[in-house]
This record gives C-alpha cells, sequence and structure tokens, in this order.
C-alpha cells in the first residue's frame, strides 16, 4: 500500500567556491542541517548522490559523524542524481521498507580544474562526437540556434531568462553569483557557444551539498508538512532520424507522469525551480512542463509570468544560472528551496501563496538520445 | 593484424564506410522502425543484427549551428559545428570548415569531406556547398 511522504527536515550550504572546505565538510554541514531542521536522528537509510566524487563516496562522507552501520546506497545519474537518490528513497518510504530516510547530494567541482564538464566517454558514439567537440554547452547552443530560427527571435530573449534568474538570485543568500545583470551585459558578456554568452551558462566553478530527510511520520513541527505528491524519473529514448530538438520529450514525459501521480496539472504549479544550466533550457522547459503552450515560452517570459511576483514564478532561487550547479547536489538543492518556498521560509524571494511546487533535473549528455535522464517531483502543502 | 581470439586490434571506424573504394560516412537502419542512426553500429555489437548497413550521400542540409568561442587563454580560434541532416534520414554532428568571413546558415547544403590523409586517424568535415543544378 502506497503511504504519503513528507518532507521533515531540509537544509543546504551555501552554492560557490569553498576553497578551504572538503566534500565531507560540505556534506556533513548539509546533513546536520537538515537532521536539525527535522528535529529528528532516527533515520533507517541513507541516500547519497553525487557525480565525480568516486566509490563509495557517501560511506567516505559520513564516517566521522558516526553516521555507519544502516544501508547506504550511493547513486549517479549525472546532474540528476541528487533528484533520482530523492526518487529512490521515496519508493522505498512508499513500499514500507523504512519510515525515515535521509538524502544527500554533494559535489565539489572547483577541484576538477575548470572548464566545461566533460561528457562520459564510455560510448562509441559520444567519443566520436566529443573529439568532433560536442560539449554541453555545444548540445545546448544547437538549440538555442534553431529556436531563434523557427521562432523568429533574437538572442535577447534568451538573455532575459539569465537577467530574471539572476535577479532572482541576487535575493538568495544561498546563491554562488548575486548580481543582477542587464540583457545588454548578457549579451555583451564574452561569448562562449553562440548564441550562448557567458552570463547565460551556468558557472563550472561551484561546491555545494544539500539535504532532506523525508518521512512517512507526518512532522509534528509549527510548520506547514510538505508532502512529496508525485515523483518521477525516465531515461531518455534513442534518437533516431531527424527528430526536432526543441521538443525536450524525455522532460515532457516524466513531467506526464509525475502530473499523474499527484493528481493535478500544469495549471495547478504555483512555483517552479527548473534546469536552467544555460538560458536556452528554461525556455524549452517551460513547454514540456506544460506551463505554456508550445511556442509559448517567449511570450511567456516578456509578460513576466515566470519573474518573482508573476503567475508562476521559475527559479526563484536563481536557477543553475545564478546559484550555481554542483551536479550531485543540484536536484536535492532544488527540493530544499521549494520546501521552503511552501513554507514561507524563503526570505528575500518568497513566492505568495504558492501551494504546490514543481522541481525539474535532466541529467547527462550522451550522444544518441535526448539528455540520459530526466526526474520531476511534486511537493505540496 | 588479428589476435588469437579472431579480433581485429585496430578496427576501421564505425562510421567509416569503404565498400565502394570510396570514403564515405556509415549509418545503420533498424530493420523493424526503420529509422537511421549515426555512426553504424559497431558490427561487433551483439545489437548489430537488428540493423541493416547504409552508406550516406555526401550532401546534407545544415539543421543546426553554433559557433565555439574557445577560452582566450588558449589562443585558439572560433571554429563552427554543426548537426546536418542527410536525404537517408539521419542526422550528424560535425565540424563546419567556412570561408573566411561567412557564417553557417540554416538550410544550407553542405558536402561531407572524409580526411585520411593527416595522422592515419581518418575524420571528417562538412563545407558549404553549391545548391544542386547551379
Amino acid at each position: 500500500m502506497s503511504r504519503d511522504v513528507f518532507i521533515a527536515g531540509a537544509a543546504m550550504t551555501p552554492f560557490g567556491r569553498h576553497d578551504t572546505r572538503s566534500m565531507q565538510d560540505l556534506a556533513q554541514a548539509a546533513v546536520l542541517g537538515a537532521l536539525a531542521d527535522a528535529d529528528q536522528n532516527r533515520i533507517q537509510a541513507f541516500y547519497n548522490a553525487n557525480v565525480y566524487g568516486g566509490m563509495v563516496l557517501g560511506q567516505v562522507l559520513m564516517r566521522d559523524l558516526g553516521i555507519t552501520g544502516p544501508a547506504l546506497y550511493n547513486v549517479e545519474n549525472a546532474c540528476a542524481s541528487g533528484a533520482t537518490a530523492v526518487h529512490l528513497a521515496c519508493q522505498a518510504l512508499r513500499l514500507g521498507l523504512y519510515d525515515t530516510v535521509l538524502v544527500w547530494g554533494v559535489e565539489q567541482l572547483t577541484r576538477l580544474g575548470g572548464g566545461t564538464i566533460p561528457l562520459q566517454r564510455n560510448d562509441y558514439k559520444t567519443e566520436l562526437y566529443a573529439a568532433q567537440g560536442m560539449t554541453l554547452p555545444t548540445v545546448y547552443a544547437m538549440r538555442g540556434s534553431r529556436y531563434l530560427h523557427e521562432r523568429g527571435e533574437t538572442a535577447e530573449i534568451l538573455a532575459r531568462i539569465a537577467v530574471k534568474n539572476r535577479a532572482h538570485g541576487a535575493r538568495n543568500p544561498y546563491a554562488q553569483q548575486r548580481k543582477e545583470v542587464t540583457v545588454e551585459e548578457v549579451l555583451n558578456s564574452r561569448p562562449v557557444a553562440e548564441p550562448l554568452t557567458l552570463l547565460q551558462c551556468c558557472p563550472s566553478q561551484v561546491d555545494g551539498a544539500a539535504a532532506l530527510v523525508l518521512t512517512t511520520v507526518k512532522p509534528a513541527s509549527a510548520r506547514r508538512p510538505v508532502r512529496v505528491l508525485g515523483s518521477a524519473v525516465q531515461s531518455g529514448h534513442l534518437e533516431a532520424g531527424c527528430d526536432d530538438i526543441l521538443d525536450a520529450e524525455i522532460t515532457a514525459r516524466t513531467a506526464r507522469l509525475a502530473y499523474e501521480e499527484a493528481g493535478i496539472g500544469p495549471q495547478d504549479v504555483g512555483v517552479v525551480e527548473l534546469h536552467d544550466a544555460f538560458t536556452i533550457a528554461e525556455l524549452l522547459y517551460y513547454e514540456a512542463l506544460g506551463l505554456c503552450g508550445k511556442g509559448g515560452s517567449a511570450d511567456m517570459l516578456r509578460r513576466g509570468d515566470t519573474a518573482l511576483g508573476g503567475r508562476v514564478p521559475v527559479n526563484p532561487s536563481g536557477g543553475l544560472l545564478a546559484k550555481g550547479h554542483p551536479l550531485g547536489a543540484t536536484g536535492v538543492a532544488q527540493m530544499v528551496e521549494i520546501t521552503w518556498q511552501l513554507q514561507g521560509r524563503a526570505e528575500g524571494r518568497q513566492v505568495d501563496g504558492a501551494r504546490i511546487g514543481l522541481t525539474q533535473c535532466t541529467g547527462g549528455g550522451i550522444a544518441g538520445v535526448d539528455h540520459a535522464a530526466s526526474s520531476v517531483h511534486i511537493l505540496g502543502v | 593484424m588479428e589476435r588469437p581470439n579472431g579480433e581485429n586490434p585496430n578496427p576501421q571506424p564505425s562510421w567509416l564506410d569503404r565498400s565502394d573504394g570510396v570514403p564515405q560516412l556509415a549509418a545503420s537502419r533498424h530493420l523493424e522502425t526503420g529509422r537511421c542512426v549515426f555512426p553504424r553500429v559497431p558490427a561487433t555489437s551483439p545489437a548489430a543484427p537488428r540493423y541493416e548497413p547504409v552508406t550516406l550521400s555526401s550532401y546534407a542540409r545544415l539543421y543546426s549551428h553554433t559557433v565555439i568561442h574557445p577560452n582566450p587563454k588558449t589562443g585558439r580560434t572560433p571554429f563552427a559545428l554543426v548537426y546536418a541532416d542527410f536525404p537517408e534520414g539521419v542526422r550528424v554532428f560535425g565540424p563546419l570548415d567556412l570561408p573566411e568571413g561567412t557564417r553557417p546558415v540554416i538550410g544550407a547544403r553542405l558536402e561531407a569531406v572524409i580526411d585520411e590523409s593527416a595522422d592515419g586517424n581518418p575524420r571528417y568535415v562538412f563545407v558549404p556547398a553549391e545548391e544542386a543544378g547551379q
């Protein structure tokens, strides 16, 4: 029998350069924060999400806290690792394997030396395309060029995403980049992969951790209990033939499953944290998540629907563009932000009256599929 | 030379087809769905029997593009990358060599050129092509 899953505790470290803190320091800070927020420590299982940290990382990270003994699962699904770990935890809770578990995500990208995050190279097709110049910015830039061509837009519409999310991030003490920018500043920043400029790309030098305590025991605190209404993970279909690269099919499919499970539709969502690794992504995901109709994303942005104060604010945290994108931590941090939003704890960037929030994360560039993984979670009070 | 187990330690890249004596891009068509994938599924793959080999035409249409601007610290100059759609119904990613001062244009006709001369490692690149009949 399915059981309700609640978020009893939520915490994260500020995202940014943490030159003097180890990955252990970051993960432990987030975990202790979530446990304190939940006001309990009877945890029956642990889920660690990370991409580049290596083998049995979770056990390494928690050893000095004495978190040893119970099951600890290490989860990797590229940028969707954190959200995938939450999804697996929800499954276990709903099946009754556990009553209370702890999920965290952590990443320390500053130790990789900078530059573009490398594609995975264990595949002959990705190997070929990487040798030919494919990187993740390339993949999104291709979508950007095609979007501007088909929709009759200019690069200004892309820049507007960066302006919005960086304005949101300026209000968030957990965000790495807290400076508001203008359209002109975005367009005049260093070109990276046309039509994308530097301020349209999430920073690649970022560290951080986020954690959630998930439970089937309704929290007794005075705060509004946040429930996980829907949780879905899907993998990408083979891209054969000449598919439409503006159709974020994997995200649309994952969102449909999450909406169905939650028993709601896109019109019921009041706040969204989505995977804006590059500006073009946010426009495509408006459509894939059903926040607007196909072809409606540019007008939705121009109307201010997705800005703080708009109909359905998107990325009030600043998103990946401003808050930062420490891969394994991102999906968990998105849910931390939505939890705080639904409980009225997002000081400085609070969305008024939201009762349902959605998070969306995509993971991994594999040549030949429309992303390796996608995850959508719907939270509600 | 083959290894004792019959494997070739230096196989031809799966994207390269020399069966007609002229190097061409190699793809595969799924036998059930009829949809094409590039590069060709390697012959060693257990999935290979699900596909038939397809040799791509020399010409394609530019579907989308970007110009990469390497970090100035590298000293490298900008270069163009494209998705090119082939009449066999498959999209190929690769670099586009453009004359100086020109830019990629969606819908433009491209020719796939295979360079086997460089260092023994063949590579393919797209170049602009005149419209057929011109």
